[in-house]
């Protein structure tokens, strides 16, 4: 169980983190989202205990973090550096992990590199960046760490390696109940892989819920009347994006399904479409509430 | 100590250390080679050619000696390198979150980086030196050449250990700037300033200070100071230590004293908690930026600017005249240059360079208040402390007499002194320093230029070291004219601690091996010594007794040294490089007559000068600036001395001379330094010498001393 208790990071002036309260729960893969800077990569340091929290308690399995190794053992971060592990060959890679971590597998690396097969004594500066990533995941999985944090580790892998690496990561969580914790730009990513997500904006959670409660609260709403209305007719409802194409009207609407389709059906809609948002679409939206500005999208 | 070794030898820490030793493999076979270079090949090539001929071994030596300091140059950098690298994730950001992330609390993790470092470091050096002692050893005691007498193996061993104190002092303070910094090539440059600064800066501080202080041993302390606080100090004062002392040949490396050794273990002992507990409190975020903590680029800076500006300040105190203007400019500039490369190169940003200018404007100018006040109050009113001697438990006494301290005699040349040093608790001595330290702040104080700089001319150092009953201690070395002293000095001349001093100076000097050992003793009669049929040779298997009963003459008859009147002849050495001394035989020296006795030298003892004058002598009159030529006049002398030197001769001599040599026979001759300027009273003194004394003897050299016309002595 992940705890962070009315944290507060700061760096110099600047609040990275503010006041925040997040409960992960054992055995989930988590998605964190959030703007550039929102505070996304710094949660994960703070649970790796790479940084302190000037304020409140990052508490793993009940404990703090920070300058606890034995709770960093049952963590391992892999950031979205690989710059570090240039000098190293597969096998020192594998050697550090292992010096590291009482619980580190050899079987299971082998296993691992059994499927990916990278070179072993080749140093990882002479790796594709996608093949030094998979180098250090199957390292990182090898550890058998019950916490997995994640800061844009798939990018760079190709697809195909993609959907074996996320095999591994899923086969871990059912054989160790991993926790894996992945922050990421590629929401599609985290819309396959999570079951829960958070989203971050200026150092503040926005939400943190079930992937499928958001997607289930959120919908796109293509509809058309006889009659004008405008965006103030529609507020019996919460909206967070309107726009009106010809007599099309586009609506992102929060809320139940039934309750907008019933409230829009007194209207005498002529069309009345409901369409499931992307995870992707959903960010999109929430950050343009928060203020995030896409003048220059075309949500279409 | 404890808490570090259960530290490491805890799994997580021994692990780290472990593997930082194997990820720094590069680091450890570049110190190796480097190691094995300095020692091990020297004394390889040592001992496979001290046997050859003497141009073979001296080309080959030379080499090798070459090859050994240039690898010893780079082994030492490495003490740069290796902390400044070992841990990248203070330096780097992308090996930020590896270094933090893995499971090790700070306390395992600096251990396993520190001492990783220092093994990386030190153990090819201890190797190298363990084996360099080996193989010297081993040569040392084959060479029947003896071109190796002059350096022992535990005198070599000495500058070994010293050079490995150096190597881990320069490892511990580059560390110590490795976790202030977070940037690596920062960390090297300002790991390179600071052990340069930081000799220079406390050198100029102390010098800044103490040179304000009249009389405050500055020398001393800043070679202390210096020595203790950092590793090129520590080179620069093991250098002056073997440039002053030697005379002595080559001796333990100066990191051998207590004083030097103990102050280096504190201060780097405390740079080593200071590191640890910085680290301990630095945060991951701050690496990549290049200071760590902000305020220690700050100090780093003012540091810097404070050495610049006291350097110059107190030059142009010393300097008279129209220079002082040009000085304060050239100390703006280059201290403005130093603040703007440093900055720059620091921050890589010229923007907000008015707050830069604000603040170079504020360490300049706060370095001159500070330099100032220093100035203005006598180096914050040091110049005027006496203590009481009621505080004072004991007291430390080094000068340079002019009187020999084997003999007691005066002596003439100003260049030729005699190293004075007793260490006492007794209560007069102490009550004679307090009485000579308060004359010379009374009388020659700042106040008192013109004495100053009269007594800074010439004259003999006076340094006393009281250690107080709280534990303090205060040094002051002044400069004195000696005979000011007689009164005090006369105290500690009857005391027992320089009874003893002397009775060790004596046995030492003849007991004395190796350089300057004594090469020929021998027993005189007062009679000259040119005389061969006067002395009788001693052998060496005697020397040790004689030395013995010496000492324990002089120990137990507590005599009074200027006391000359009981002697009955002379102990007569001389060593290999050509110097040599002679030691009165007092009538009540029981032990050292008995030994003579028993040695067949009884006949020499008790003889009278006048025994053997005959024939006629010379008078050599010496020039002021000279003190070995013949300048004014040499000639027989008759009996009537008023017809050989006229008064216009004798009134040449006075102004022109600074001693009078008269040879009667083959006496030795007697030296008469005029020191009164009256004509009729220099004439007075010859022609009453000469009218009434046809020879030398004891009670007309007392008469003449009692006439305080001239200081007189035997002269050898």
């Amino acid at each position: 169980m992940i705890e962070l208790k009315s944290v507060t990071k700061k760096f110099n002036e600047a609040i990275a983190l503010d006041n925040i309260n997040l409960n992960i729960e054992t055995g989930k893969a988590y998605g964190l989202l959030g703007s550039n800077g929102a505070g996304k990569s710094t949660i994960l340091r703070l649970l790796s205990g790479v940084y302190q929290c000037e304020k409140g308690d990052v508490l793993i399995d009940g404990e703090k973090v920070y300058d606890n190794p034995l709770i960093k053992e049952r963590v391992v971060f892999v950031n979205d550096e690989t710059v570090q592990f240039n000098t190293y060959t597969l096998d020192e890679l594998k050697d550090f992990y292992k010096a590291f971590y009482p619980t580190f597998s050899e079987e299971r690396f082998e296993k691992l590199w059994g499927i990916l097969r990278l070179p072993r004594n080749r140093r990882l500066s002479t790796y594709s960046k996608g093949m030094k990533r998979q180098a250090v995941l199957i390292c990182s999985i090898a550890c058998q760490p019950k916490y997995l944090l994640l800061d844009e580790a798939f990018d760079g892998i190709d697809p195909t390696m993609r959907i074996v690496v996320k095999k591994m990561l899923v086969d871990a969580m059912l054989d160790n109940e991993l926790t894996v914790i992945i922050s990421s730009h590629n929401l599609g990513e985290i819309d396959e892989f999570c079951d829960t997500v958070g989203l971050l904006h200026k150092g503040k959670i926005i939400f943190n819920r079930e992937l499928d409660s958001v997607k289930g609260n959120i919908h796109k709403i293509q509809t058309a009347f006889d009659r004008n209305y405008e965006k103030a007719d529609f507020d019996d409802f919460e909206v967070m994006h309107y726009e009106k194409k010809g007599s099309v009207i586009y609506l992102i609407a929060k809320g139940d399904t039934d309750d907008i389709t019933e409230k829009l059906s007194r209207k005498n809609p002529k069309i009345l479409d409901i369409i499931p948002l992307s995870l992707e679409e959903i960010f999109i939206y929430e950050m343009e509430v928060l203020g995030y500005e896409f003048n220059d999208i075309n949500i279409n | 100590m404890n808490s570090m070794i259960s530290t490491l030898t805890k799994g997580r820490t021994f692990n780290y250390f472990r593997y930082k030793c194997k990820s720094h493999k590069t680091h450890l076979i570049t110190t190796s080679i480097m190691c094995t270079l300095t020692y091990p090949l020297f004394f390889i090539v040592l001992a496979l050619t001290y046997s050859m001929d003497e141009n073979i071994f001296s080309s080959f030596i030379s080499s090798a000696l070459s090859i050994s300091i240039l690898a010893m140059c780079v082994y030492m950098f490495m003490g740069i390198i290796i902390p400044t690298t070992t841990t990248p994730y203070l330096h780097q950001r992308t090996m930020t979150d590896l270094g933090f992330s893995i499971p090790l609390n700070s306390k395992q993790r600096f251990w396993g980086d520190y001492l990783s470092g220092l093994f990386i470091y030190i153990i090819p050096h201890i190797i190298s030196i363990v084996i360099g002692i080996l193989l010297y050893t081993f040569t040392y005691y084959n060479d029947t050449k003896e071109i190796l007498s002059e350096l022992s193996p535990s005198v070599l061993l000495s500058y070994m250990i010293t050079a490995l104190v150096i190597s881990i002092m320069l490892y511990i303070l580059t560390h110590l700037i490795s976790v202030f910094t977070g940037n690596s090539g920062i960390a090297k440059i300002y790991a390179i300033i600071i052990n340069i600064i930081i000799p220079i800066a406390l050198a100029l501080i102390s010098w800044a200070i103490f040179t304000s202080v009249y009389g405050a041993d500055y020398e001393d302390i800043i070679q202390k100071v210096i020595t203790s606080s950092s590793p090129i100090g520590l080179i620069v004062g093991t250098i002056l230590n073997m440039v002053n002392s030697s005379s002595e040949g080559l001796v333990v490396s100066y990191l051998f004293n207590w004083d030097v050794f103990l102050p280096i273990v504190l201060i780097f002992g405390c740079v080593v908690v200071v590191t640890y507990y910085v680290y301990k409190n630095r945060k991951a975020e701050q690496t990549g930026s290049p200071f760590a903590f902000k305020s220690i680029y700050n100090f780093i800076l003012f540091l810097i600017m404070f050495t610049i500006v006291s350097g110059f300040a107190t030059i142009t105190r010393e300097t008279e005249g129209d220079y002082q203007s040009s000085l304060f400019m050239s100390m703006m500039v280059t201290s403005f240059i130093a603040f703007v490369v440093l900055d720059v190169m620091t921050r890589r940003d010229f923007t907000k360079f008015w707050q830069s200018i604000i603040k170079y404007l504020g360490m300049v100018f706060g370095s001159f208040a500070i330099i100032s006040v220093i100035f203005m109050f006598d180096g914050f009113g040091m110049t005027y402390i006496v203590p009481e001697v009621s505080q004072v438990s004991s007291v430390n006494i080094e000068y340079s007499s002019r009187y020999k301290i084997m003999s007691g005699y005066y002596r003439y040349s100003s260049s030729d002194f005699n190293d004075v040093k007793i260490n006492t608790k007794d209560e007069e001595v102490i009550k004679s320093a307090v009485d000579i330290h308060q004359k010379l702040v009374d009388e020659y104080s700042y106040s008192n230029e013109e004495e100053r700089s009269n007594l800074k001319n010439s004259y003999s150092n006076f340094k006393i070291t009281y250690k107080l009953k709280s534990g303090g201690v205060i040094t002051r070395n002044y400069t004195v004219y000696e005979d000011s002293f007689k009164e005090q000095l006369d105290t500690i001349y009857s005391s027992k601690a320089y009874n003893e001093f002397k009775a060790n100076t004596i046995y030492n000097t003849i007991t004395k091996t190796g350089y300057s050992a004594v090469k020929e003793l021998y027993i005189t009669s007062l009679i000259g010594m040119e005389n061969y049929s006067s002395r009788m040779v001693v052998s060496k298997s005697n020397y040790r007794d004689i030395a013995n009963a010496l000492k324990l003459d002089i120990i137990e008859n507590d005599e009074n040294p200027n006391l000359d009147n009981e002697k009955i002849g002379y102990i007569f050495i001389t060593n290999s490089s050509g110097l040599s001394d002679y030691i009165p035989i007092k009538s009540y020296y029981a032990n050292t007559i008995s030994i003579i006795e028993n040695l067949g030298g009884s006949n020499l003892l008790n003889k009278k000068i006048s025994d053997s004058i005959s024939g006629k002598g010379t008078i050599e009159i010496y020039d002021n600036n000279s003190s070995s030529s013949v300048i004014v006049d040499f000639r027989d002398i008759s009996n009537d001395l008023g017809k050989i030197i006229d008064n216009s001769s004798v009134y040449y001599s006075k102004v022109n001379s600074n001693r009078f040599e008269i040879r009667v026979g083959d006496v030795y001759p007697l030296i008469l330094i005029p020191n009164n300027e009256d004509e009729s009273d220099l004439l007075k003194i010859f022609q009453e010498y000469y009218k009434d004394n046809q020879y030398y003897d004891e009670e007309v050299y007392e008469d003449i001393i009692d006439d305080d016309y001239y200081k007189t002595e035997y002269y050898y």
